[in-house]
C-alpha cells in the first residue's frame, strides 16, 4: 500500500527558501568511479560497513562491564570517547556527512527484525506495529533535549566504562524498540542524541546525495521508488526499500537528515540519483527553531567540555563529577547553569546580534525570526570546527592509551600486541593551544564566509547584505575570542 | 541480486551469529585457558584483584561490581610446605603495595593496568600477613590477608573434610 512521506523538519516553525549558492560547482563521484557506485547499489553495502563496527561495538559493550572500572585501562572510554568521538567529529562528519549513520551498528538489529531480512528486499509488511511517528514530534528538540541530557552528565560517560555502557547499550535497545512500534529509521531520524548534532553538522561536508537532475523527478509520475520502495526490476530498479530517513531525493537540498544509506540508488527507476562533491558549506538554509537551538546547545557544550574535560577549573570540575565529589549542590548549580546557557542565555545573546543585525540592514518588513534562524548558521562551521579543537587535545593527549589499551582492551595485564605496557605519552602537548587557535580561526572565516552567503539568501542586494552581516561577523569574533581564553587559560 | 548480494545474503545470519559467539569466547580463551598455561604446571598462581574502594579479592574486580556491590574480601590463601606459589597481582584503580615480609618480601609495586607478579617457594609453616603498603582507598586499613602454609598432609585432609561435607 503506498504510503506519504513525512520530511523531518516539516513541524519546524519556521521555513526558508533554499538559499542558492550561485555558481555551485559539484563533480559526480558516482560517474567518476562507476565501481563506488556499483557497490552502493548492491544490497549488501550497508551490510558490509555495519557488520565490522557490530563487532567493535558488541566487543566494547563486553569490556565496558567485564573490564578494568577505571576509563584509562578499559578499551571501551578511550576507543570510544578519544578515538572513535574524534574520528567522528574531525573526519567522519566534516568530511564525509552522515556516513557514520550508514555504518552505525546500534540500530542495526531493529531495522533488520522490521524488515524481517538483513540483506533481502523484503516486500512484505514491516514487523511490529508500523506507526507513523507523532507529527508534534517530527522535529529534532528530543535530540535537543536527550544530548543536553547526556551532556550534563559527561564526565562520567567519558571515565566511567559500565556507564558507557548503559547509555551506547540503551541507545541499541531502545532503537531496537523504537522500530518495532514506529516506521522506519523513526528513531535515528528523531530521538538518537548522536544523530541530532551530525545532521546539522553534516551541513558543512563536501559530499552529498541528491537526484541528478530535478526535473526528470517531477517528471516522473510513477510510484518513486526512493518514496515507496521498489522490487528489483521494477521499471529497471535494484530493488529496495522506502529511504528510512523519510526523505524524497527529488526535493531533498540538504544533508541534514540523509543517513547516505544508499536505498535511494537501489530504488530509483530513473538511475537519477548519486554521490556529488561539493565545496564545504554548501548547505547554509536552517529550517526551524530546533535546528537554530542544536546549533545554540552544541556551541555552548563545545565551551563547558572544554571547561570540565580540560580546563583548570577544579570547583566546576568537581560539581560535574557528581558521584565522585558528591557535591550534589555543586551539580544542581552545573546543570542549571549549562542548561540555561544553552537554551536561554546563548540564544538571547543570538537574539540580540540578530536584532542589532536587522537594525543594521533597514529591513523592516523582514521579521526578526528569519535573521534570528537564518544566522544560526554561522555557528555551524564554527561550532564544528570548535568542537574539532575540543576533542584535539583528547587524541593528542591521552592518544598513547589508545596503543596500551589496544594490547590490554580489558585492563587485566594482557599484552596481546607488545604495547601494553607503552607509558602514557603526550603527542607534542606544547603544541595543542597554536593548533586550536589555528582550528578556531578556519572556523571563523567558514562561518563568516558562509554567513555571507545567508545574508545573501536574505538580501539580493550586495551592500544590504553586508550591512546585516557585520554586527553578526562581530559576534562571531567575539565568540572566537572567548574560546580561545578558555582553551589557552 | 548480484553474486556479491548472493554470497552476502547466504553467509550474513552466521556471521553475525559466529560474531556475538567468538568475541566472548576469545576473551575467555586468553584469559582462563592461555594465560593459566604460561605458568609451570606445578606452581599455585593465584590472581588477586587490588582496589582502593573494594580491598583485596580473588574474585575480578570488573566495571560491573566495582561501583554497584562489594568484592568478597580475600582473607586467607592456602598453600603446602614446599609449593611454588605464584600471587598476580592487579590494580583495577591506582597504586598499591604489596608486603609478605616473612618470605623477604617488602613492597612490590602493584600499578593500574598491569600484572605484578610475585614468587617464592613456602618453606615456612603457619600463617603469615601480607597487606597493602600504599595508602590508596578508603578500605586501604581493610587490605591485608594470611598466607597459611600447612603440612601438606594436613592440606589434604583439610581439602577431604571440606569435600565429605
Amino acid at each position: 500500500m503506498a504510503e506519504p512521506v513525512a520530511a523531518p523538519g516539516v513541524e519546524s516553525e519556521v521555513e526558508e527558501k533554499a538559499v542558492e549558492t550561485p555558481g555551485r560547482r559539484r563533480i559526480d563521484l558516482f560517474e567518476k568511479f562507476p565501481r563506488l557506485r556499483a557497490f552502493a547499489q548492491t544490497r549488501s553495502f550497508q551490510f558490509l560497513l555495519i557488520l565490522p563496527n557490530l563487532a567493535v561495538f558488541y566487543f566494547f559493550i563486553i569490556t565496558g562491564i567485564w573490564g578494568n572500572p577505571m576509563g584509562n585501562q578499559n578499551i571501551t572510554i578511550i576507543f570510544i570517547w578519544i578515538l572513535w568521538w574524534f574520528l567522528l567529529i574531525a573526519f567522519l562528519v566534516p568530511l564525509t556527512s552522515r556516513l557514520w549513520c550508514t555504518m552505525c551498528p546500534l540500530p542495526a538489529a531493529g531495522e533488520w527484525l522490521q524488515r524481517q531480512a538483513i540483506i533481502e528486499y523484503n516486500p512484505a509488511k514491516p514487523m511490529g506495529l508500523d506507526k507513523w511517528w507523532p507529527k508534534r514530534f517530527k522535529n529534532i528538540w528530543l535530540q535537543n533535549f536527550g544530548f543536553l541530557l547526556l551532556a550534563l552528565f559527561s564526565v562520567l560517560l567519558v571515565t566511567r566504562p559500565l556507564v558507557t555502557v548503559i547509555v551506547v547499550g540503551g541507545i541499541g535497545v531502545l532503537s531496537t524498540i523504537l522500530m518495532l512500534i514506529y516506521k522506519r529509521r523513526a528513531f535515528c531520524v528523531y530521538l538518537c542524541p548522536v544523530s541530532g548534532f551530525q545532521g546539522l553538522y553534516a551541513m558543512f561536508a563536501p559530499i552529498e546525495i541528491r537526484s541528478v537532475e530535478k526535473e526528470v523527478c517531477s517528471a516522473h509520475k510513477g510510484k518513486k521508488g526512493c518514496m515507496f520502495g521498489a522490487k528489483a526490476g521494477d521499471e529497471g530498479a535494484y530493488g529496495g526499500y522506502a529511504c528510512p530517513w523519510f526523505e524524497y531525493v527529488g526535493t531533498m537540498d540538504r544533508n541534514n537528515y540523509c543517513g547516505l544509506c544508499m536505498e535511494c540508488m537501489k530504488t530509483c527507476q530513473k538511475d537519477n540519483i548519486s554521490l556529488f562533491l561539493r565545496p564545504f558549506a554548501s548547505d547554509t538554509r536552517i529550517k526551524g527553531y530546533d535546528e537554530a537551538w542544536k546549533a545554540f546547545i552544541m556551541t555552548v557544550l563545545a565551551m563547558v567540555y572544554s571547561i570540565t574535560l580540560l580546563g583548570p577549573y577544579g570547583l566546576v570540575k568537581d560539581w560535574a563529577n557528581v558521584t565522585w565529589s558528591g557535591e550534589v549542590k555543586g551539580f544542581l548549580i552545573y546543570a542549571a547553569s549549562v542548561s540555561s546557557a544553552c537554551l536561554l542565555i546563548f540564544p538571547g545573546i543570538h537574539l540580540l546580534f540578530s536584532y542589532v543585525s536587522k537594525l543594521f540592514s533597514r529591513a523592516q518588513e523582514l521579521p526578526l525570526k528569519k535573521f534570528f534562524v537564518a544566522y544560526s548558521y554561522l555557528l555551524v562551521p564554527f561550532g564544528l570546527l570548535a568542537w574539532i579543537a575540543f576533542s584535539l587535545p583528547l587524541l593528542m593527549v591521552n592518544g598513547s592509551y589508545i596503543l596500551q589499551t589496544l594490547s590490554d582492551p580489558f585492563g587485566w595485564g594482557w599484552d596481546l600486541l607488545g604495547t601494553g605496557h607503552f607509558p602514557w605519552t603526550p603527542f607534542y602537548p606544547e603544541t595543542v593551544p597554536h593548533l586550536q587557535a589555528l582550528i578556531l580561526l578556519i572556523g571563523l572565516v567558514f562561518s563568516i564566509r558562509s554567513g555571507y552567503d545567508v545574508a545573501r539568501g536574505l538580501f539580493p542586494d550586495r551592500e544590504q547584505a553586508i550591512r546585516s552581516l557585520l554586527p553578526m561577523a562581530a559576534y562571531m569574533v567575539v565568540l572566537t575570542v572567548g574560546f580561545l581564553v578558555f582553551f589557552t587559560a | 541480486m548480484n553474486r556479491l548480494d548472493k554470497i552476502v545474503s547466504r553467509l550474513a545470519l552466521p556471521a553475525v551469529l559466529l560474531t556475538l559467539v567468538v568475541i566472548p569466547a576469545s576473551a575467555w580463551w586468553y584469559e582462563r585457558v592461555h594465560l593459566p598455561s604460561q605458568y609451570p604446571k606445578d606452581a599455585k598462581v593465584f590472581t588477586i584483584w587490588w582496589s582502593g574502594d573494594q580491598g583485596m579479592s580473588l574474585n575480578r574486580i570488573t566495571a560491573y561490581n566495582y561501583w554497584l556491590k562489594r568484592v568478597n574480601q580475600l582473607e586467607e590463601i592456602r598453600v603446602e610446605k614446599g609449593d611454588r606459589v605464584v600471587l598476580r597481582l592487579i590494580s583495577s584503580d591506582v597504586y598499591h603495595g604489596f608486603a609478605l615480609p616473612t618470605f623477604g618480601i617488602n613492597e612490590v609495586l602493584v600499578k593500574p593496568g598491569e600484572v605484578s607478579e610475585v614468587e617464592f617457594v613456602a618453606d615456612k609453616l603457619g600463617s603469615f600477613l601480607f597487606y597493602c603498603t600504599i595508602r590508596c582507598g578508603l578500605v586501604h586499613p581493610e587490605m591485608k590477608a594470611k598466607l597459611t602454609v600447612v603440612e601438606p598432609q594436613v592440606e589434604k585432609v583439610a581439602q577431604a573434610e571440606l569435600l565429605a561435607q
